[in-house]
C-alpha cells in the first residue's frame, strides 16, 4: 500500500486497490465489503464519497444552465394538477402542453415535484421542522428591531453557525491556531467543532467575529472591529433592551463570555453615543 | 394510481389563501401564521427533492424565512392555481438560488490569531482559496466528472436500469422515458405515474439512511482526531513504541503514559461502534436501491434477470478506478 490523498479532504490516508464499490454494492460480498471498510479509512471515504457524486448529479442538473422551462411556470402547474385530477387528462385536455412538457427535462422536473407534492400523504409524509429553526423564524416575526447584520451560532453538538449564505459574510476555515481555547467540554465532544470564525465586510470595514464553546450550554464571542472611523467610543452586549456588558473600544476588541442561548445585540457606538452598527445575534442551544 | 388530496390539505389551502389575502390588504403580521402553517414543508422541500443533509436543510430554511418574512413574495400569488402548488415552484426557485449564492460565493483562506484565553489577538487577512479554482479542480469535482462520463457512455438500457434502481438520487431524462415508453410498452403518463411512486418508495427507505451516515461521519472524525493526536505523540517520542497491532479496548502497556493508554482505548472503542454503524449503513444503503420488485414493474422484465443486469452494471462502474 502506498500513501495517497484522501477523497474527502486533504489528510493523508493509504491508498487500497479492494474493489470496494462493487463489494460493496453486490449482495454476496457485502459482508466483506464491511469487514474491510472498517479497517480502511480509504476505502470508507470511498463509499461517502459516492453518496456525495450521486447528490451532486441531482444538483448540478438543477444548476445547469440559465435556460428556463419551456413551459411557464404557471403552465407547468396547471399540467400537474390536471394530471393528479386523473393521468389521462394530460394529454386529454392540454395536447400541445404536454407535448412541450415531454420534450424538456426542466418543465419536466418542475412537473414531477408538483405532481409529488399533491399525493395524498406526502404532507403526512413530512419531517417536523427542528425547534430551533422555528425560534429563528418566530423570535425574528416577534422582533421589533431590525439589525444590519445578523447571525446565528447553534452550540448544540459542536459549534455551528447557521445560514452562512451572507454575501457580506466570510467563514475562515479552522487552523491548528485557532485550538488555542479554554473549554469545558465533556471529552465525548472533543472531536466536535468548538470554535468557529467568521467575518463580515462592508467597503474597508471589517468585523470579525470568533466564537468558543466556553460550557455545555455557553459561548464567548471575541470581536475584532478594523479600519472603522476614528470615532468608535463603546461595544455593548444588550438583551431584551437592558446594556448586559460594555467595553471600551480603543483596542478595537470585546470579549462576551459564558453567553447563555438567547436573542442578543451587539451595538457599536461612537462618543455621542450614537448606534454606528447593530448586529443581532442568536444563540441556539436545540 | 396515485390518491391525492385529503380534507386536512383543503382545509390548509383555505387558511393560507385566507392568510395571503389579509397580507395583501396590509396585515403584515399574518406573516407568523404562514410559517406556522408551511414551516414543514420549507424544511422538507431540499430534503425531499434534492436530498440535503438536515444541517443544510436548515440553512435552506433560514434562507427561505430571510427571503419570504417581508411577505412581498407571497403577495404575488394569483390564485390562477392551488396555494401549495405555487408556492413549490417558489420553493424550488429560491433553492437554485441558495445553491448558487453558496457556490458562487468567494472562498477565502485566512487566519485568527488568538492569545491563551482564546481572546482575538490579530486578523491575518483572507486570500482567494486556489483549490477551489478552474485550474485546479478538487478531487470531488473529478469523481463527479469521471461520474458523468461513465453514466453517459453507458447504454440507455443499462443507463436507465441504474438510474431507477436509484431513483432517490438519479431522476430520468426525457429521452430516457421515451425511451421506456418505445421499448416497455407502457404510455407517458403511466410512466410518470410510476416515476413519483417509485421515489415515494426511494424516500421512505432513505430515511435511515441520512441518520446513519450522520452518526457515522461523526464517529468517523473522532477517529480521525484522535489517530491524529496518538500519531502526534509517537511522533514526539520515537523512543516509545507505538505497538499499534496489539491495540484493544482494555489494551495495557507501562511504557506508555496512563492518558495516552485512555486515547488508545478510546480510539479502539469508536473503531468498534463504526463496524456497528456501517452494518447499520450497508442495511440503510442497500435499502436505497429499488426493490427488483418495483423495476420489474416498470421494465416488464423478471426481477431475476434484472438482478444480473444490475450487478454487471455496478461491476464495471467503478468512479475512482
Amino acid at each position: 500500500m502506498k500513501k495517497h490523498k484522501n477523497i474527502q479532504n486533504n489528510s493523508i490516508l493509504k491508498e487500497c486497490e479492494f474493489p470496494i464499490i462493487k463489494h460493496f454494492l453486490l449482495e454476496k460480498s457485502k459482508e466483506s465489503a464491511l469487514v474491510h471498510m472498517s479497517e480502511c479509512s480509504y476505502c470508507l471515504e470511498k463509499i461517502t464519497a459516492l453518496t456525495g457524486v450521486l447528490k451532486e448529479d441531482n444538483i448540478e442538473r438543477l444548476l445547469a444552465d440559465d435556460k428556463k422551462t419551456a413551459l411557464s411556470e404557471d403552465e407547468i402547474i396547471k399540467l400537474a394538477e390536471a394530471f393528479a385530477e386523473n393521468p389521462s387528462n394530460l394529454k386529454d385536455l392540454h395536447p400541445e402542453e404536454s407535448e412541450i412538457l415531454f420534450s424538456d427535462n426542466k418543465s419536466l422536473e418542475l412537473f414531477q415535484i408538483i405532481a409529488a407534492s399533491l399525493q395524498k400523504d406526502f404532507q403526512k409524509s413530512l419531517k417536523k421542522t427542528p425547534d430551533y429553526l422555528k425560534n429563528i423564524a418566530f423570535e425574528r416575526l416577534k422582533s421589533e428591531k431590525t439589525s444590519s447584520e445578523r447571525f446565528y451560532i447553534k452550540i448544540k453538538n459542536g459549534i455551528k453557525l447557521i445560514g452562512e449564505f451572507a454575501d457580506n459574510l466570510f467563514v475562515i476555515p479552522q487552523t491548528a491556531e485557532a485550538a488555542a481555547f479554554r473549554s469545558a467540554l465533556p471529552v465525548e465532544h472533543e472531536a466536535l467543532p468548538s470554535s468557529l470564525s467568521f467575518y463580515t465586510k462592508n467597503d474597508k470595514e471589517r468585523i470579525l467575529y470568533h466564537a468558543v464553546q466556553d460550557g455545555p450550554n455557553t459561548v464567548m464571542i471575541s470581536i475584532k472591529i478594523q479600519n472603522f472611523s476614528p470615532g468608535l467610543k463603546t461595544i455593548n452586549l444588550r438583551k431584551e433592551g437592558r446594556i448586559l456588558r460594555s467595553h471600551s473600544a480603543k483596542d478595537d476588541t470585546a470579549y462576551f463570555s459564558r453567553i447563555s442561548p438567547g436573542l442578543y445585540y451587539i451595538e457599536l457606538k461612537d462618543a455621542q453615543n450614537n448606534v454606528i452598527k447593530d448586529i443581532e445575534l442568536n444563540i441556539l442551544n436545540s | 394510481m396515485l390518491k391525492y388530496k385529503t380534507e386536512d390539505a383543503l382545509d390548509k389551502e383555505d387558511q393560507v389563501k385566507n392568510i395571503i389575502k389579509q397580507l395583501k390588504e396590509g396585515n403584515s403580521e399574518k406573516i407568523s401564521e404562514f410559517f406556522n402553517l408551511y414551516s414543514d414543508d420549507i424544511y422538507n422541500f431540499p430534503i425531499r427533492f434534492y436530498q440535503f443533509n438536515e444541517d443544510e436543510a436548515g440553512d435552506f430554511y433560514v434562507y427561505a424565512f430571510e427571503h419570504l418574512e417581508n411577505g412581498k413574495r407571497l403577495k404575488f400569488y394569483s390564485e390562477k392555481s392551488k396555494f401549495s402548488t405555487w408556492f413549490y415552484s417558489v420553493l424550488r426557485n429560491l433553492t437554485i438560488d441558495f445553491l448558487r449564492a453558496k457556490k458562487e460565493k468567494v472562498k477565502t483562506v485566512s487566519t485568527a490569531r488568538l492569545d491563551d484565553n482564546g481572546h482575538l489577538q490579530e486578523f491575518i487577512d483572507s486570500i482567494p482559496d486556489k483549490r477551489l479554482s478552474n485550474e485546479e479542480p478538487i478531487k470531488e469535482k473529478l469523481f463527479y466528472k469521471k461520474f458523468k462520463e461513465k453514466l453517459n457512455n453507458l447504454e440507455i438500457s443499462k443507463r436507465v436500469l441504474l438510474k431507477l434502481a436509484y431513483i432517490y438520487y438519479m431522476d430520468l431524462t426525457v429521452e430516457e422515458i421515451k425511451w421506456l415508453q418505445d421499448n416497455h410498452g407502457a404510455n407517458t403518463e403511466n410512466i410518470l405515474t410510476k416515476l413519483i411512486e417509485l421515489k415515494e418508495i426511494a424516500h421512505e427507505k432513505s430515511k435511515e439512511v441520512v441518520f446513519v451516515e450522520n452518526k457515522l461521519t461523526e464517529n468517523f472524525q473522532k477517529i480521525q482526531k484522535l489517530q491524529e493526536k496518538l500519531d502526534s505523540f509517537f511522533k514526539e517520542n520515537p523512543s516509545i513504541k507505538p505497538d499499534a497491532k496489539n491495540w484493544s479496548a482494555d489494551y495495557e502497556n507501562k511504557d506508555i503514559p496512563p492518558e495516552i493508554i485512555e486515547q488508545i482505548h478510546s480510539l479502539m472503542k469508536k473503531k468498534k461502534k463504526q463496524i456497528s454503524l456501517l452494518e447499520q449503513q450497508e442495511k440503510s444503503l442497500s435499502s436505497t436501491r429499488l426493490p427488483y420488485k418495483n423495476l420489474s414493474e416498470i421494465l416488464n422484465t423478471s426481477q431475476g434477470v434484472l438482478s444480473v443486469q444490475l450487478h454487471r452494471i455496478i461491476e464495471k462502474f467503478d468512479v475512482f478506478k
